[in-house]
């Protein structure tokens, strides 16, 4: 995917932030993959059916709820929360903070022309 | 007599002779803390650069802050108003509309929240706009995103304004003070005919001015510092509410379990249309039927319970009631008939009431789950109207999907990620509104089932239901008082929408319109006065369009809502990600995205029968899902076939940072 924005006359390495935020980024898709796949798949083969007269007589509750809310819904989104753990306090890295003052001169490759044009350079004093 | 017929329009009858009117303090309370706040921001203002403080907070939002500005910004009023009755009308079945919530804080945080913050700091960009045209170097890019940016978020502020003025309204309309005052108001203004229709409605003026001023004051004041510290306190003031509910609802119909067993034995109510007469017509004064009146008939061991959901009235001299003079079919009065027996051994008849025979001229049974007992307890769920009840399968996965991508999607909440302090307080903010969301979310369904088994009846007007829940449980418990706190809630959420809706359209005013394009060079006192300005015009402006909303308001808000993220996800998306992500892929993005979803839009409209505007959903997914899939994949498309983009952008953006020469 990078290869070919490789330029010949500066030698220059992908950011390591960058390619450690894309790799949450991946993970954080495949939580929402698994959370969706998990709960329409239970939801929809507990919870989507004509209800029986039984079902009203004596319907099947967990801690008060329909069987299909707590399995299909209540359950994944525990789950997310314990996950959520994991990720925020194992799994996702921290940064040193980007500085843009310290970027400009040393990602010299932007002329300084670009950056006036912006009409920035007035106001950041 | 009339006394008795004291319509219950209020959503609040918490003003009892003795006792004082708690909503009311809890507004004052609530309004001059605001004002606090803001006046404490604005000195915080002074000595950093104005701009990046005035609209990112200098970058520097901590955990707290983050976090439950974050959150309380993606919750608006629907939150609290619009949802409840969803769940009160629909039952269980709701909980998997609203499940997407559950990954919300994940994926609209995550997903793009550190590579945007890292890219904002790069070349210190302070609106969204700013981030696409430096990413790009393209100032077109820029006014683009602006214009789509101010087109969507207009029609937004005037929406939160009126829902903002109504929730005030109802909240103190009982108050004697506030009747007086309207009275007054109303004929001072009687005169005035730009007022339009709205010269009669003193009372929603009333509370427009009142909440337009304190929201454009604190918001043009303090700015985003300003609006983050009230989200802090709104989002609080939310949360608590909920957790105060949940045990007083479950109290009050002994147990989830009980209720739940009760929801699976209701049938859906019948919504008829009704003949209302008397024998004797009245002599002295119209006879009036309030709207949500009971009437209750027992013939033999069959008993017959309707509610109104219109005021009528029978005219002197004459034996039926009518709804309006002016109204077409005005003899047929819209009204519910209870079908559970549950519900309909509990009701009694206003003795006023007695007297009134009732024929029943037409019958709607519920499109899908009439006469099925169980079917609030288990999915599609109950519907009117349609007749594949609720929520078909296919509608809870194009939810599931819109909820957490159009979040993340959301401009407002796009800014917010620009303005954390580090990534730690990024990654102790994730899992805050995680925690956050599951506390508000899930109990607002339990909350709602419970009022399903409470309180009958309310299907005549849905959108009551949070606040007469409030009302009910606080009365039950013995604390009036709680009722106030419970009703600042919805008030919060649509407050900490809207002070960010016109931060952000001022912010795009004054950067990326004045700055960009007229006068780059201008000073920090010209900025920072023009600043203020256009925040406080923008806000006048959008009180001056609420005082005469468009009728179609409701419909509008949904559609510039995902609107917004319909346009902007794929483009934010893959600039982040994608080195090799040129400005025609990014143009493309946008315009197709915006494109799609307003032809839909257009489609389905012009396809329903009155013009309504509704969307055209192929397969039944949302436009949303359709228009973002559409975004990517002509994105990537044209991304591929165009030009790569120049090396040293490429460089800049994702390489490392300290290049040894």
């Amino acid at each position: 995917m990078h290869g070919q924005s490789e330029p010949k006359e500066v030698a220059w390495e992908i950011d390591p932030q960058f390619l450690q935020a894309r790799r949450e980024m991946f993970v954080v898709l495949g939580m929402f993959v698994a959370s969706f796949v998990w709960t329409m798949v239970v939801s929809y083969l507990l919870g989507y059916r004509t209800p029986s007269p039984e079902d009203a007589i004596e319907p099947s509750l967990i801690w008060g709820m329909p069987l299909w809310v707590f399995w299909g819904i209540l359950v994944p989104w525990m789950a997310i929360d314990i996950v959520a753990i994991w990720f925020c306090f194992y799994f996702m890295r921290d940064e040193p903070p980007v500085c843009y003052e310290l970027n400009t001169p040393s990602g010299a490759a932007m002329p300084p022309a670009t950056i006036q044009a912006n009409g920035r350079s007035s106001i950041e004093s | 007599m009339m006394s008795l017929f004291q319509p219950s329009s209020s959503w609040l009858l918490l003003a009892n002779a003795s006792g004082p009117n708690w909503a009311l303090w809890v507004f004052a309370i609530y309004i001059i803390a605001v004002l606090f706040i803001a006046w404490l921001s604005s000195v915080g203002i002074r000595g950093t650069s104005f701009l990046s403080e005035y609209f990112l907070g200098s970058r520097a939002l901590g955990l707290w802050a983050f976090a439950l500005t974050f959150a309380a910004t993606s919750s608006s009023g629907g939150s609290f108003i619009g949802f409840p009755a969803m769940v009160y009308s629909h039952g269980w079945v709701v909980a998997l509309w609203i499940g997407g919530y559950m990954i919300v804080p994940i994926v609209a945080m995550a997903l793009l929240g550190k590579r945007l913050n890292q890219i904002a700091r790069l070349r210190d960009s302070i609106t969204l706009p700013d981030v696409l045209r430096d990413r790009f170097n393209s100032p077109r890019l820029g006014t683009l995103a602006t214009l789509l940016i101010v087109f969507f978020m207009i029609f937004n502020l005037v929406a939160q304004f009126k829902s903002g003025s109504m929730i005030l309204q109802s909240l103190i309309q009982d108050e004697p003070l506030f009747q007086q005052l309207s009275l007054w108001f109303g004929n001072q203004i009687g005169g005035y005919s730009f007022l339009g229709e709205a010269a009669g409605k003193p009372g929603y003026l009333i509370s427009l001015l009142v909440f337009a001023v304190v929201v454009i004051l604190y918001t043009a004041y303090g700015g985003f510092r300003a609006v983050v510290w009230t989200d802090v306190m709104q989002g609080l003031v939310m949360l608590t509410g909920v957790l105060i509910l949940l045990p007083l609802a479950i109290w009050s119909v002994g147990g989830l379990d009980k209720a739940t067993r009760e929801m699976a034995q209701m049938t859906p109510p019948n919504h008829v249309r009704l003949q209302l007469s008397v024998l004797e017509p009245p002599a002295k004064e119209p006879l009036v039927i309030p709207h949500n009146s009971w009437l209750v008939y027992q013939d033999g061991a069959e008993r017959q319970v309707f509610r109104t959901k219109v005021r009528c009235e029978i005219p002197i001299g004459q034996s039926v009631a009518r709804l309006g003079n002016s109204v077409y079919n005005a003899e047929s009065i819209p009204a519910i008939e209870l079908t559970y027996p549950g519900h309909k051994d509990r009701q009694a008849m206003s003795e006023s009431l007695q007297a009134i025979q009732v024929t029943v001229l037409a019958r709607e049974p519920y499109s899908y789950g009439a006469d099925q007992t169980g079917t609030y307890v288990f999915a599609p769920g109950p519907d009117p109207n349609k007749v594949d009840g609720f929520l078909p399968i296919s509608l809870a996965v194009s939810f599931f999907f819109m909820w957490t991508f159009s979040t993340a999607g959301q401009p407002s909440n796009m800014v917010r990620l620009m303005a954390f302090s580090n990534t730690q307080t990024l990654r102790r903010a994730i899992f805050a509104v995680s925690i956050y969301y599951s506390l508000i979310y899930f109990p607002l369904v339990l909350i709602f089932c419970c009022a399903r088994v409470l309180l009958p009846g309310w299907e005549t007007e849905p959108d009551r239901i949070m606040p007469e829940m409030a009302r009910a449980t606080s009365a039950l418990a013995n604390m009036p008082w709680l009722a106030g706190l419970l009703l600042a809630a919805p008030f919060a959420a649509v407050m900490s929408t809207m002070d960010s809706f016109l931060l952000m359209i001022s912010s795009a005013v004054v950067r990326d319109v004045y700055q960009n394009n007229y006068n780059p060079n201008a000073s920090e006192k010209t900025i920072k006065r023009i600043t203020y300005a256009t925040t406080f015009i923008v806000g006048v402006i959008g009180m001056v369009v609420a005082i005469n909303p468009p009728t179609l308001l409701q419909d509008i808000i949904i559609f510039t809502g995902t609107g917004l993220s319909t346009s902007f996800l794929v483009a934010m998306f893959l600039m982040l990600y994608w080195p090799r992500y040129n400005l025609p892929g990014v143009v493309s993005a946008i315009l197709s995205g915006f494109g799609t979803h307003v032809a839909l839009y257009a489609i389905g409209t012009g396809q329903h029968p009155t013009f309504a505007m509704t969307a055209y959903e192929p397969f039944g997914f949302h436009p949303f899902v359709c228009g973002t899939l559409v975004s990517l994949v002509v994105s990537v498309c044209v991304t591929l076939a165009s030009e790569q983009p120049s090396r040293d952008i490429v460089r800049r953006y994702f390489g490392r940072p300290q290049q040894p020469e």
